[in-house]
């Protein structure tokens, strides 16, 4: 009894086979916190609304896209129509003019007044019918364009009055076109945003419904207590609103949310028992430390079992039996849960938009060697598309997508014109299939630093030097790699990886005074390119779903032409701006 | 449900063995945090917030060793977690002690409940280093690492700890006796 030994041993014995049972409501509370991440796949929107949702932002970004778009095209097409046919017009105009204009030069020249030889100036470069007309500017000008033909028309008038009739017919015509074209487009546009409107509410509406229904169904759960009623009900009411296929999508999803209602309801019952558990124990507690004995807590411990068994017992034909069923409602539901739960998280979808902008490192030119020493500059242009994303671990993550990528590049100081004796140009550019103009007369360029700057003075002011404007459109697939550095609400990642790029469209079109005509398109533009891609990646998650985006990417592009001049060696900048959803 | 079994349904969060679970080991794991903490609540928030550890990292068990080894050493990370965060580990600066054998005479009657409470009295540090130590079979040097401190203060810390418990055991004896008598 009384032998000496090592105070280590004695704790070590006595506590050899030391159990305690915790109270109740530790178990209330480990559920209670692992619900929480539970909880969060219930409030995601359902599976069919996430894809309508994102299926409706990428809509929504390509109507929007290609009404901008198409308003381009269609004012690119007026102006062509405008030109051709006051070309048309001028040629015939012109043949039949031409002596008398020529006379005016003469005239103007010798008399050296500035305002007249400047006009004279004008009719000779529009004898040369330079492709981009004045008098074929927009709808915009057309006021303007009027006044300057009137100008003109009054000098002809002097000369010869049956001409001035008929350019102005043209041009009242022209007016007349363009409002036509004007309102079909603005017509178009109006049923396109009404269709849009009309889409939006019928969504409105059907969200409603739904909205309407789940709190029937949630109306109809609550009032009852036994979960297996619950659910006979909801699957009553599924029955009874059986019949759109959709709609019983809804009703599933809604229905395990609604069954999550239930549970709260049950957690917090099951918490209530516990803490009448509590209680109960608590009562004894005292009752033990009234008795005062040294009676060991073993003891203690036992009778509180003892006792709570026979709680247990009793109260087995009342909670326990509900007790058991909620744990196998809960089960079903997890095992509901679990099946989505494990793509918790790991796929994201993202959309986004960018302003891009493209550009070269080295000096040179895509089109031709003369000019590589033109000043050159890349245009803000815009990306926008939607990516997928997986996350391998919590901070890799593989994505991909399409993205709709539109690059322009601009060659400054290039003069454009229209070979009067329809041969073809005596140097060609290698990299530029022409269109010929309607009337079968071929188009050349080049660049006014290879003329000799009299030259320049005597032809061309400043209006008249045009830029080249090499247009492209890509469709881009790219497969980037994504690692968070910083993984909390403001997340900081880097990104690498790489894009396919598949041509959509190439065109070369020239720019006067931003009046844009085709002239043809690039022909070393390869099919299929590709690029290097790094970028950082910033973002803001405003909940666990739901994440804004910002990342400036830089892109260097591989293989984006077959050949160039020089050292020409394009990139793309864009800050791709976005948001992502993680389910 | 074998063991093996309950342990691949809680990894694939299935409530009822979640549940199946707890009532295993609750009690086992219950008496580790009692002697970790400082009174009943704090326990039992420790065994709370070791049970959702369990929970969520159960899926990294890789069933090698004991099960109940992996889950006790969660446990115990736990409890020590909790006084990392308080930062209690730099409180105690004292002179370092020689351990001295600590003998007591063997008495079956005092109670566990009171070995306990003296346990839970001790302060932070030395309730830590006793229990890894003795109760738990941690050498120094890991206690060592686990507590941020030097061996020595580990040695020093449990010869305090011993002192202290077989001081508070002889008071509680001839207080016994007093009574008795």
């Amino acid at each position: 009894m009384s032998e000496k030994k090592h105070i280590d041993r004695l704790f070590q014995e006595k506590f050899k086979d030391f159990e305690a049972k915790p109270s109740s409501n530790v178990w209330s509370g480990i559920q209670n916190k692992m619900e929480q991440p539970l909880q969060k796949p219930k409030k995601v929107l359902p599976l069919w609304l996430r894809f309508a949702s994102i299926a409706a932002a990428s809509v929504l970004l390509f109507t929007i896209g290609n009404l901008a778009f198409n308003n381009n095209d269609k004012e690119n097409n007026n102006t062509n129509v405008v030109d051709t046919n006051l070309e048309n017009k001028n040629t015939t105009t012109n043949t039949s003019n031409t002596k008398t204009i020529n006379s005016v030069s003469n005239n103007t020249i010798n008399t050296s007044e500035k305002t007249n030889s400047k006009s004279s100036e004008y009719n000779l470069l529009e004898n040369k019918s330079i492709v981009i007309d004045d008098k074929s500017k927009s709808k915009h000008n057309i006021k303007t364009n009027k006044d300057n033909v009137n100008s003109l028309n009054s000098k002809a008038l002097n000369t010869e009055g049956v001409s001035n009739h008929n350019t102005a017919n043209t041009i009242n015509y022209v007016a007349s076109t363009n409002k036509k074209n004007f309102n079909n487009l603005v017509t178009t546009s109006i049923n396109k945003a009404d269709l849009n409107t009309s889409k939006d509410s019928q969504s409105i509406a059907q969200r409603n419904l739904t909205d309407k229904k789940d709190s029937s169904v949630s109306n109809n759960l609550n009032p009852n207590s036994a979960i297996n009623n619950n659910n006979s009900v909801v699957t009553n009411n599924k029955n009874s609103t059986n019949n759109n296929t959709r709609l019983t999508n809804e009703n599933n999803l809604e229905s395990t949310i609604s069954n999550n209602n239930v549970t709260k309801n049950i957690s917090s019952n099951s918490i209530i028992n516990n803490d009448d558990n509590l209680n109960n124990k608590n009562t004894i507690d005292t009752n033990t430390i009234d008795t005062n004995n040294a009676i060991s807590n073993t003891v203690v411990a036992t009778t509180n079992s003892d006792k709570e068994k026979e709680e247990e017992k009793k109260m087995e034909p009342d909670s326990a039996n509900s007790s058991n069923t909620i744990e196998e409602a809960l089960a079903k539901i997890e095992d509901l849960d679990e099946k989505e739960e494990e793509n918790v998280d790991r796929w994201s979808v993202n959309a986004n938009a960018a302003p891009v902008y493209y550009n070269t490192l080295g000096k040179g030119s895509h089109i031709h060697d003369q000019f590589i020493d033109n000043t050159k500059n890349g245009e803000i242009n815009t990306s926008y598309g939607v990516n997928v994303g997986y996350a391998l671990n919590n901070r890799l993550r593989v994505r991909s997508g399409v993205n709709k990528l539109n690059l322009s590049y601009d060659t400054a100081n290039v003069i454009v014109y229209e070979n009067v004796t329809n041969t073809p140009s005596s140097t060609p550019l290698r990299n530029i299939d022409f269109v010929p103009t309607s009337n079968g007369q071929n188009i050349s360029v080049l660049s006014s630093n290879s003329l000799s700057i009299q030259q320049i003075d005597n032809f061309i002011n400043d209006d008249l030097n045009a830029a080249l404007s090499q247009r492209i459109s890509y469709f881009e697939v790219p497969l980037e790699l994504e690692y968070a550095v910083v993984n909390k609400r403001f997340g900081i990642n880097l990104i690498g990886g790489f894009s396919t790029f598949i041509l959509s469209e190439n065109e070369v079109v020239t720019e006067v005074d931003n009046r844009k005509t085709k002239i043809g398109e690039a022909n070393n533009i390869n099919n299929l390119s590709f690029s290097a891609n790094a970028g950082i990646g910033l973002d803001y998650k405003f909940n666990k779903a739901f994440k804004f985006n910002l990342e400036p990417t830089f892109k260097y592009q591989i293989n984006a032409y077959s050949e160039t001049s020089g050292n020409f060696r394009p990139y793309i900048i864009g800050v791709y701006t976005g948001f992502s959803y993680k389910f | 449900m074998s063991l093996t079994q309950l342990i691949e349904n809680c990894k694939i969060n299935d409530t009822k063995a979640q549940s199946e679970l707890y009532k295993l080991f609750s009690s086992k794991l219950f008496s580790v945090c009692l002697k970790y903490s400082r009174n009943y609540a704090e326990a039992e928030d420790n065994l709370q917030d070791a049970f959702v550890t369990i929970f969520k990292k159960i899926g990294q068990y890789k069933s090698k060793g004991s099960f109940e080894g992996w889950l006790k050493r969660i446990t115990i990370n736990t409890a020590l977690q909790c006084y990392r965060t308080q930062g209690v580990f730099d409180i105690v600066n004292d002179h370092l002690i020689e351990d001295v054998a600590i003998t007591i005479e063997d008495e079956d009657n005092i109670s566990l409940d009171y070995l306990l409470k003296i346990i839970q009295e001790l302060p932070d540090r030395y309730r830590l280093v006793f229990n890894l130590y003795v109760m738990d079979g941690y050498s120094h040097q890991d206690i060592a690492e686990m507590l941020k401190i030097t061996t020595g203060t580990s040695k020093s810390n449990l010869a305090r700890a011993r002192q202290i418990l077989k001081d508070k055991i002889t008071d509680y004896k001839t207080r016994l006796n007093s009574q008795s008598l």
